[in-house]
């Protein structure tokens, strides 16, 4: 099976999507950078998409790149979290302890940088290839 | 039958594949563990023009016209000029460089299909 060239569009399309979709999770990190939960459970915890390549579930064509990349999966950090004396906050547990969320806003931002890069760069290929669809049909006007 | 437009109308359907391959690459540049590839295009085009019958070798085979020799060109792994922790070797520059090598290469083929197409209109009509 070829790749025609709309369909390349869909692929780019999934990018776009998949980068939209990691600027979320990253918009949503920074806006919890600074909080503070009652235990380790209950706090806040960094999200990482997980992507992986969108390939055909076909069995004669099985694994064979078929164009796109999808967010799998959205997980959350598991590193055990770090935490302050703070005995006045509402939120302290028995021993004043307040668990402090595992955002690293420096990781974040260049995440956010990253993302929008590579949406800017798929918004470019898809113009392009837009441009040679359009010329494509153009041709037949004789 | 070889096609009256000749090899570039099979160079369009190469470029066309090559196009979707180019931007699987583009659009995987941060999966980890993913491989950037390609296909030798000038090894693809003598192979797809040097076949004119196409043998049905397998019985899901379907009879027509270039595409689905198209489709069987090897495809090959990009040498990655630098490592990454995530296993990914997409680099964005050579993808970019090559993305817009072949949209030039498919504008030009587009070019030499439309002067043959109006070639053939000027000799139906009888300019």
């Amino acid at each position: 099976m070829t790749i025609g060239l709309h369909q390349v569009l869909g692929t780019l399309a999934s990018s776009l999507s998949a980068e939209s979709l990691r600027l979320n999770v990253t918009a949503s990190n920074l806006a919890n950078a600074g909080n503070v939960g009652a235990s380790e459970a209950s706090t806040y915890r960094a999200k990482h998409p997980v992507f992986s390549e969108l390939t055909q579930n076909a069995p004669k064509y099985a694994n064979q790149p078929i164009g796109g990349v999808q967010v799998s999966d959205i997980i959350n950090g598991d590193k055990p979290l770090e935490w302050r004396l703070e005995p006045n906050n509402p939120l302290a547990d028995e021993n004043g302890r307040v668990y402090i969320t595992d955002v690293n806003p420096m990781e974040e931002m260049m995440d956010m940088i990253a993302a929008a890069r590579e949406y800017q760069s798929g918004v470019e290929s898809m113009s392009s290839i837009k441009n040679l669809i359009l010329q494509t049909i153009q041709a037949m006007d004789r | 039958m070889t096609s009256i437009f000749g090899l570039a109308e099979k160079a369009l359907t190469l470029c066309e594949h090559r196009a979707g391959i180019l931007s699987n690459n583009v659009a995987n540049a941060s999966t980890p563990n993913y491989k950037a590839r390609d296909i030798d295009f000038k090894q693809a085009l003598t192979q797809v023009s040097s076949s004119h019958r196409l043998v049905a070798t397998q019985p899901g085979h379907v009879q027509f016209a270039a595409q689905n020799q198209v489709a069987q060109q090897p495809l090959k792994y990009r040498v990655p000029s630098q490592h990454r922790m995530d296993k990914n070797t997409v680099d964005e520059e050579i993808e970019r460089k090559n993305f817009m090598e072949n949209t030039v290469n498919y504008q030009a083929n587009l070019t030499f299909v439309k002067a043959q197409y109006s070639q053939l209109m000027k000799a139906i009509r009888g300019d």
